[in-house]
């Protein structure tokens, strides 16, 4: 009996040695909570988006917005491209989403979005995703897994001989569903620079689409709502393009719509469209923010940024994407034709076509002088690359009114810098040269 | 004829009666003996809790030791769980805790035992990366047979509280049913 009461004894030392040491997280309420909170836009602008300049009125014929890589000899022999519209909308369907890596979120996402002014998406709101939450720390990069990004309003033409005909409407399967439209996610990749390197066939620019917290996120769960807000250039950035293939032995050409090349410069007959998706992201906690309002008569009716640091130079690029790949000179060489299959049509083609292209090639090689054309052809592509690789968005960015007045709002606390830039933008265009200092003696405090 | 009907039902009367004489025998003498188990089966969240986790497989390890009173034991009782969420939320829990047996005054060829308990229960919590011990309690029932003079084999069904409103900010506990096989052996300590 006794031993058996000191049996039970030592069960009840190890009982209560258990009992100490609780933790303090609930952490069953903690897993019923989000605390995190993504908000994706697709404006360029973190505050007020420009509306005047949003051309997204389907009855505008698109020929005007089409890319210059879109063959124009093609076009004008066609009797039907007044039927080109601009889109009407835009869908795109988001797998994954994880900071620094980390997985936060593996929620399926599919958005169909008007491309309308006053859609939450195109109007500042934004749109909130579904995500949990990370862990306490420090995040400098969000990644965005992106299945597919679909504009509608694509058309396929079928070559008669002579002319292209209007032959249907092209369709993509988006969420289970044929849909009309076109994916431009397969071609994010970069011309040459990606293809030329030994990792080419691994090698994907939107899966993840990699976008950095200027700024930093500090995600502590002390905070009732963290916001990271995800900006995707979307609104005024998109353009129409070709795309040429073969359907047994038939010559055909689908017209459709994805972002600007601005920064990569598309060329005619290429059907990679280069990383042309410029994203930011930026995060707050609601309640400890603060209000940069200025006025700066200097910066009347341009576009102003505010940034944690005085690196403007990749807020821009010197100068435009264009000029950039021309730059590149005789090592920019023509694109091969691909055979395209046992069709008597599509194969004489296809030797008319490599014909031509062995005399640009040899016309563009004529052009170099050096003595080491392999390593003058990557030197080339690899300036290219370096002056086009770092352009990024600005966290907060607006446009000051007539009077030079702006305001950002939800201002993560910290030392920033403002810079304006001179020229308005454009449609479909980002920035090029140099952005302007206004206070870089004086760095605005937000408490 | 009618007697040799007769006389096997008779028989098998007494054969039956016999065995379950046996079994009673035999059920209390291998309840007294000290016992190290293990089981694996379904574990599943439940109440609010299952809003927020989907079941698993969870394995656990069980050592139960003799008490003064003949239908009481005490069991130490820990296993490894883990849950995966909708989302990318994920829970491992390792429970250890101390519970009490009750076998039922039920003359049954099967054992029946009620069991409560309490102890605490390690969480470690993804992708959040919080890491702690909570307190916990425990009801649960289980029936067993012998499967030899070594070996018994039981069915469990166990409820696991694990108590967390009485921290700051918390809104509910966490709520888990352990369903399992188990298989347990007799020692001669």
């Amino acid at each position: 009996m006794n031993i058996n009461k000191y049996k039970i004894l030592l069960f009840s030392a190890f009982a209560m040695l258990l009992f100490a040491g609780c933790g303090a997280e609930p952490i069953f309420t903690e897993l019923s909570t989000n605390r995190l909170k993504i908000v994706i836009k697709g404006t360029l602008e973190s505050e007020d988006p420009v509306t005047d300049t949003f051309d997204f009125t389907p009855a505008v014929p698109a020929a005007s917005y089409a890319d210059d890589s879109v063959d124009d000899e093609k076009i004008t022999d066609q009797e039907s491209i007044d039927n080109d519209f601009m889109p009407s909308k835009f869908m795109f369907d988001i797998s994954e989403i994880k900071l620094n890596g980390k997985a936060i979120g593996n929620y399926r996402q599919v958005l169909t979005i008007p491309l309308n002014d006053s859609e939450p998406f195109f109007d500042g709101k934004g749109i909130t995703l579904k995500n949990d939450d990370p862990g306490n720390g420090s995040y400098n990069t969000v990644q965005l897994y992106i299945r597919k990004m679909i504009f509608d309003g694509a058309r396929i033409y079928r070559s008669t001989g002579t002319v292209l005909d209007f032959e249907e409407l092209a369709q993509v399967i988006f969420h289970e569903d044929d849909v009309y439209g076109f994916n431009f996610n397969n071609l994010q990749v970069n011309s040459y620079w990606d293809s030329l390197h030994d990792n080419a066939s691994s090698t994907i620019r939107i899966y993840p689409l990699e976008i950095p917290i200027i700024g930093g996120m500090n995600y502590d769960r002390s905070n009732d709502e963290t916001i990271l807000e995800i900006r995707i250039v979307i609104k005024n950035f998109i353009k129409m393009y070709e795309y040429d293939y073969y359907d047994e032995g038939i010559f055909k050409v689908c017209h459709f719509y994805g972002l600007s090349d601005w920064l990569r410069d598309v060329r005619a007959d290429e059907s990679d469209m280069g990383r042309n998706i410029h994203a930011v992201a930026r995060a707050y906690v609601p309640g400890k923010t603060g209000t940069i309002t200025r006025t700066d008569v200097s910066a009347a009716n341009c576009y102003v940024m505010a940034i944690p640091d005085t690196n403007e130079e990749l807020y821009s690029i010197t100068s435009s994407g264009s000029a950039l790949r021309t730059s590149v000179g005789w090592a920019d060489l023509p694109v091969a034709p691909v055979y395209s299959g046992a069709h008597i049509e599509s194969v004489l083609d296809y030797y008319c076509n490599y014909e031509e292209y062995k005399y640009s090639w040899n016309d563009k090689y004529d052009d170099y002088t050096g003595s080491d054309p392999f390593t003058d052809y990557i030197a080339a592509w690899e300036t290219y690359e370096g002056s086009v690789e770092n352009f990024r968005i600005a966290p907060y960015l607006t446009v000051a009114d007539g009077s030079g007045n702006y305001i950002f709002n939800n201002v993560q606390p910290g030392t920033y810098y403002i810079y304006y830039h001179s020229a308005p933008l454009n449609n479909r265009e980002l920035f090029v040269g140099s952005w302007n200092s206004i206070n870089s003696e004086t760095p605005v405090t937000v408490p | 004829m009618r007697n040799r009907l007769l006389l096997s039902v008779l028989a098998l009367m007494f054969i039956f009666a016999a065995m379950d004489l046996s079994a009673a025998v035999s059920r209390k003498k291998y309840f007294n003996k000290p016992q190290l188990g293990i089981w694996y089966g379904p574990v599943t969240p439940i109440l609010k809790t299952g809003e927020l986790l989907e079941p698993d497989m969870g394995v656990g390890l069980f050592f139960r030791y003799n008490l003064p009173f003949d239908s009481v034991k005490l069991g130490l009782d820990t296993s490894y769980q883990e849950y995966k969420s909708k989302g990318v939320n994920g829970l491992t829990m390792f429970p250890v805790y101390m519970n009490a047996l009750y076998l039922l005054p039920i003359d049954l060829p099967v054992r029946l035992q009620g069991k409560a308990g309490a102890g605490m229960c390690k969480l470690y919590m993804e992708p959040d990366g919080i890491n702690q011990w909570d307190p916990m309690l425990m009801v649960g029932a289980e029936v067993s047979f012998p499967a030899g003079k070594l070996a018994n084999i039981a069915l469990r069904v166990d409820y696991l509280f694990i108590y967390e409103e009485y921290m700051n900010g918390a809104t509910q506990n966490g709520h888990f049913i352990n369903a399992a096989i188990s298989l347990y052996f007799n020692f001669n300590l």
